[in-house]
Protein backbone atom coordinates (compact mmCIF):
# COMPACT_ATOMS: atom_id res chain seq x y z
CA UNK A 1 0.00 0.00 0.00
CA UNK A 2 1.76 3.46 -0.94
CA UNK A 3 2.62 5.66 2.05
CA UNK A 4 0.22 8.80 2.70
CA UNK A 5 3.26 10.51 1.33
CA UNK A 6 2.87 8.83 -1.69
CA UNK A 7 -0.75 9.20 -2.22
CA UNK A 8 -0.63 13.22 -1.84
CA UNK A 9 2.39 13.60 -4.20
CA UNK A 10 0.47 11.60 -6.83
CA UNK A 11 -2.20 13.27 -6.32
CA UNK A 12 -0.84 16.37 -6.60
CA UNK A 13 1.69 15.78 -9.74
CA UNK A 14 -2.24 16.09 -10.95
CA UNK A 15 -3.02 19.14 -10.05
CA UNK A 16 0.41 20.62 -11.68
CA UNK A 17 -1.26 19.45 -15.01
CA UNK A 18 -4.18 21.57 -13.68
CA UNK A 19 -6.21 18.27 -12.66
CA UNK A 20 -7.74 17.89 -9.51
CA UNK A 21 -9.89 14.56 -10.05
CA UNK A 22 -7.48 12.36 -7.88
CA UNK A 23 -7.17 15.60 -4.96
CA UNK A 24 -10.51 15.58 -4.45
CA UNK A 25 -10.82 11.47 -4.79
CA UNK A 26 -8.31 11.29 -1.53
CA UNK A 27 -10.62 13.97 0.40
CA UNK A 28 -12.84 12.44 3.09
CA UNK A 29 -16.53 13.59 2.73
CA UNK A 30 -16.48 14.32 6.34
CA UNK A 31 -13.39 16.31 6.00
CA UNK A 32 -12.56 19.60 7.86
CA UNK A 33 -11.01 21.95 5.89
CA UNK A 34 -9.67 25.24 7.36
CA UNK A 35 -8.75 28.27 5.61
CA UNK A 36 -6.87 29.76 7.75
CA UNK A 37 -7.26 34.40 7.87
CA UNK A 38 -9.43 37.00 8.89
CA UNK A 39 -11.46 37.39 6.21
CA UNK A 40 -14.44 35.90 4.14
CA UNK A 41 -12.37 33.05 2.63
CA UNK A 42 -11.20 31.82 5.83
CA UNK A 43 -13.46 29.57 7.61
CA UNK A 44 -14.02 25.95 8.59
CA UNK A 45 -15.26 24.06 5.48
CA UNK A 46 -17.30 21.00 7.13
CA UNK A 47 -17.39 17.90 4.52
CA UNK A 48 -16.22 17.47 0.91
CA UNK A 49 -19.87 19.16 -0.55
CA UNK A 50 -18.85 22.46 1.38
CA UNK A 51 -15.40 22.16 0.30
CA UNK A 52 -16.68 22.57 -3.19
CA UNK A 53 -19.81 24.84 -3.35
CA UNK A 54 -18.42 26.94 -0.51
CA UNK A 55 -14.81 27.36 -1.18
CA UNK A 56 -14.08 25.67 -4.86
CA UNK A 57 -17.05 27.26 -6.79
CA UNK A 58 -15.95 30.86 -5.50
CA UNK A 59 -12.73 30.85 -6.09
CA UNK A 60 -12.47 29.69 -9.68
CA UNK A 61 -15.54 32.32 -10.38
CA UNK A 62 -12.16 34.24 -10.02
CA UNK A 63 -9.49 32.09 -11.31
CA UNK A 64 -9.19 31.03 -14.75
CA UNK A 65 -9.63 27.47 -15.22
CA UNK A 66 -7.67 24.93 -14.67
CA UNK A 67 -6.20 25.92 -11.67
CA UNK A 68 -2.41 24.69 -11.07
CA UNK A 69 -0.63 23.76 -7.92
CA UNK A 70 3.35 22.82 -8.47
CA UNK A 71 5.02 21.23 -4.98
CA UNK A 72 7.52 22.70 -3.77
CA UNK A 73 8.21 20.58 -1.02
CA UNK A 74 6.62 17.38 0.66
CA UNK A 75 7.17 15.84 4.34
CA UNK A 76 5.31 13.45 5.98
CA UNK A 77 5.32 12.01 9.96
CA UNK A 78 3.38 9.62 10.96
CA UNK A 79 -0.63 9.80 9.98
CA UNK A 80 0.79 13.77 8.88
CA UNK A 81 1.91 15.44 5.75
CA UNK A 82 3.30 18.80 4.94
CA UNK A 83 2.77 20.11 1.26
CA UNK A 84 4.28 23.15 0.32
CA UNK A 85 3.48 24.39 -3.77
CA UNK A 86 3.26 27.30 -5.69
CA UNK A 87 0.51 27.99 -7.53
CA UNK A 88 0.84 29.11 -11.43
CA UNK A 89 -2.31 30.59 -12.20
CA UNK A 90 -4.18 34.08 -13.63
CA UNK A 91 -7.55 35.87 -12.76
CA UNK A 92 -10.31 35.64 -14.97
CA UNK A 93 -9.71 39.36 -15.76
CA UNK A 94 -6.23 37.99 -16.63
CA UNK A 95 -4.00 39.33 -13.75
CA UNK A 96 -1.64 36.94 -12.39
CA UNK A 97 -2.20 34.87 -9.67
CA UNK A 98 0.98 33.52 -7.93
CA UNK A 99 -0.22 32.59 -4.58
CA UNK A 100 2.05 29.87 -1.77
CA UNK A 101 0.77 27.29 0.15
CA UNK A 102 1.20 25.15 2.96
CA UNK A 103 -1.04 22.72 3.52
CA UNK A 104 -1.02 20.20 7.15
CA UNK A 105 -2.71 17.54 6.04
CA UNK A 106 -3.81 14.48 8.68
CA UNK A 107 -4.53 11.21 6.68
CA UNK A 108 -6.67 8.28 8.07
CA UNK A 109 -6.98 5.10 5.47
CA UNK A 110 -5.23 6.72 2.35
CA UNK A 111 -8.06 9.93 2.84
CA UNK A 112 -7.43 13.17 4.17
CA UNK A 113 -9.77 13.73 7.61
CA UNK A 114 -8.56 17.75 8.13
CA UNK A 115 -6.71 19.79 6.70
CA UNK A 116 -5.39 23.34 7.46
CA UNK A 117 -4.12 25.26 4.52
CA UNK A 118 -2.19 28.73 4.96
CA UNK A 119 -1.57 30.90 2.03
CA UNK A 120 -1.03 34.54 1.35
CA UNK A 121 -4.26 35.99 2.40
CA UNK A 122 -3.52 39.41 1.63
CA UNK A 123 -2.99 38.30 -2.12
CA UNK A 124 -6.10 36.24 -2.03
CA UNK A 125 -8.04 39.58 -1.21
CA UNK A 126 -6.33 41.89 -3.55
CA UNK A 127 -6.37 39.71 -6.41
CA UNK A 128 -9.67 37.89 -5.91
CA UNK A 129 -11.47 40.03 -3.60
CA UNK A 130 -13.65 39.23 -0.99
CA UNK A 131 -15.42 34.93 -1.34
CA UNK A 132 -19.02 35.54 -3.04
CA UNK A 133 -20.73 32.70 -3.81
CA UNK A 134 -21.68 32.66 -7.23
CA UNK A 135 -25.21 31.70 -8.48
CA UNK A 136 -26.30 28.73 -9.91
CA UNK A 137 -25.34 27.71 -12.68
CA UNK B 1 18.12 11.83 20.82
CA UNK B 2 17.09 11.50 17.50
CA UNK B 3 17.75 14.19 14.39
CA UNK B 4 14.06 14.78 14.59
CA UNK B 5 13.96 15.25 18.40
CA UNK B 6 17.39 17.10 17.96
CA UNK B 7 16.34 19.18 15.27
CA UNK B 8 12.67 19.68 16.62
CA UNK B 9 14.60 20.88 19.58
CA UNK B 10 16.56 24.03 18.14
CA UNK B 11 13.52 24.87 16.10
CA UNK B 12 11.04 25.52 19.16
CA UNK B 13 14.22 27.12 20.92
CA UNK B 14 14.36 29.66 18.03
CA UNK B 15 10.97 30.79 19.12
CA UNK B 16 11.33 30.26 22.67
CA UNK B 17 13.83 32.61 22.33
CA UNK B 18 11.78 35.33 20.68
CA UNK B 19 8.87 35.14 22.92
CA UNK B 20 11.55 35.90 25.77
CA UNK B 21 12.84 38.97 23.78
CA UNK B 22 16.11 37.18 23.72
CA UNK B 23 17.26 38.06 19.68
CA UNK B 24 20.90 37.02 20.98
CA UNK B 25 19.42 33.80 21.42
CA UNK B 26 17.52 32.85 18.47
CA UNK B 27 19.77 34.48 15.73
CA UNK B 28 22.88 32.31 17.54
CA UNK B 29 20.75 29.23 16.12
CA UNK B 30 21.27 30.46 12.87
CA UNK B 31 23.99 29.74 10.20
CA UNK B 32 25.99 32.49 9.22
CA UNK B 33 24.28 32.24 5.33
CA UNK B 34 20.69 31.10 6.69
CA UNK B 35 18.03 32.60 5.09
CA UNK B 36 13.88 33.33 6.34
CA UNK B 37 11.21 34.09 4.24
CA UNK B 38 8.60 36.35 5.44
CA UNK B 39 5.38 35.19 3.42
CA UNK B 40 3.81 37.82 1.12
CA UNK B 41 4.63 39.72 -2.14
CA UNK B 42 7.59 42.22 -1.58
CA UNK B 43 6.25 44.11 -4.08
CA UNK B 44 2.59 44.33 -2.14
CA UNK B 45 3.88 44.09 1.67
CA UNK B 46 6.90 45.67 3.28
CA UNK B 47 7.76 43.00 5.11
CA UNK B 48 7.75 40.68 2.70
CA UNK B 49 10.74 38.79 1.05
CA UNK B 50 13.92 36.91 1.94
CA UNK B 51 16.19 37.99 4.50
CA UNK B 52 19.56 36.99 5.85
CA UNK B 53 20.78 36.75 9.43
CA UNK B 54 21.69 41.06 10.04
CA UNK B 55 18.18 42.07 8.23
CA UNK B 56 16.32 39.56 10.28
CA UNK B 57 17.80 40.94 13.36
CA UNK B 58 16.39 44.71 12.63
CA UNK B 59 13.23 43.16 11.73
CA UNK B 60 12.42 41.51 14.78
CA UNK B 61 14.19 44.42 16.70
CA UNK B 62 11.07 46.80 14.96
CA UNK B 63 8.97 43.87 15.98
CA UNK B 64 9.70 43.76 19.36
CA UNK B 65 9.92 47.89 19.49
CA UNK B 66 6.41 48.21 18.63
CA UNK B 67 5.46 45.20 21.26
CA UNK B 68 6.77 45.98 24.24
CA UNK B 69 5.76 43.25 26.32
CA UNK B 70 6.86 40.83 23.42
CA UNK B 71 4.95 38.43 21.09
CA UNK B 72 3.82 35.11 23.13
CA UNK B 73 4.18 32.11 20.93
CA UNK B 74 2.27 28.88 21.46
CA UNK B 75 2.65 25.77 20.04
CA UNK B 76 -0.03 23.68 18.11
CA UNK B 77 2.04 21.32 16.59
CA UNK B 78 4.60 19.79 15.49
CA UNK B 79 5.80 17.62 11.95
CA UNK B 80 9.18 16.74 11.34
CA UNK B 81 11.16 14.74 8.61
CA UNK B 82 14.62 14.30 8.36
CA UNK B 83 16.16 17.85 8.17
CA UNK B 84 12.35 19.40 7.77
CA UNK B 85 10.49 20.30 11.33
CA UNK B 86 7.46 22.09 10.85
CA UNK B 87 6.16 23.94 13.88
CA UNK B 88 2.50 25.43 13.67
CA UNK B 89 1.83 28.45 15.83
CA UNK B 90 -0.15 31.45 17.18
CA UNK B 91 1.38 34.36 18.20
CA UNK B 92 0.03 37.36 20.70
CA UNK B 93 0.84 40.36 20.98
CA UNK B 94 -0.14 44.00 21.74
CA UNK B 95 1.46 46.83 19.38
CA UNK B 96 2.06 50.55 21.33
CA UNK B 97 -0.35 52.05 19.53
CA UNK B 98 -3.20 49.47 20.86
CA UNK B 99 -3.55 47.19 17.85
CA UNK B 100 -3.80 43.79 18.54
CA UNK B 101 -1.32 41.00 16.70
CA UNK B 102 -2.89 37.74 16.85
CA UNK B 103 -1.79 35.58 13.57
CA UNK B 104 -1.76 31.53 12.70
CA UNK B 105 1.89 30.43 11.48
CA UNK B 106 3.34 27.35 10.12
CA UNK B 107 6.93 27.51 9.54
CA UNK B 108 9.28 25.26 8.23
CA UNK B 109 12.70 24.99 8.96
CA UNK B 110 15.67 23.39 7.11
CA UNK B 111 18.30 22.33 10.52
CA UNK B 112 21.36 20.62 9.07
CA UNK B 113 24.21 19.70 11.73
CA UNK B 114 22.58 21.94 14.56
CA UNK B 115 22.06 24.83 12.80
CA UNK B 116 19.06 26.34 10.90
CA UNK B 117 20.01 26.80 7.07
CA UNK B 118 16.07 28.04 6.21
CA UNK B 119 13.33 28.99 7.22
CA UNK B 120 10.06 29.75 5.60
CA UNK B 121 7.34 31.31 7.35
CA UNK B 122 3.65 31.02 6.22
CA UNK B 123 1.02 32.97 8.71
CA UNK B 124 -2.40 35.57 7.59
CA UNK B 125 -0.85 37.87 5.45
CA UNK B 126 -3.94 40.13 5.65
CA UNK B 127 -3.90 39.80 9.29
CA UNK B 128 -0.21 41.08 9.37
CA UNK B 129 -0.66 43.92 6.94
CA UNK B 130 -3.78 45.31 8.52
CA UNK B 131 -1.97 45.10 12.12
CA UNK B 132 1.44 46.39 10.94
CA UNK B 133 0.97 48.34 7.77
CA UNK B 134 -2.58 50.54 7.00
CA UNK B 135 -3.01 53.64 8.06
Amino acid sequence: MPSNKEIVAAAFEKMAEGDPSLYLDMMADDIRYELVGDNSWGRIYTGKQAFREELGRPLMSRVEPPLKMRVTRILADGDHVILESAGENRTRSGEPYNNRYCMIMHMAGGKIVELTEYTDTDLVLRRLGDRVQPPEA
Amino acid sequence: MTTQETNTRIAKRFFECFDAQDLDGALALLADDAQFRVPGKPSESPSAGPYDKKRLRRLFERILQNIPDGVRMTFKSVIAEGDLVALEMEGLGKLSNGRVYNNEYVILFVIRDALIREVREYNDTLHAYNVWHAA
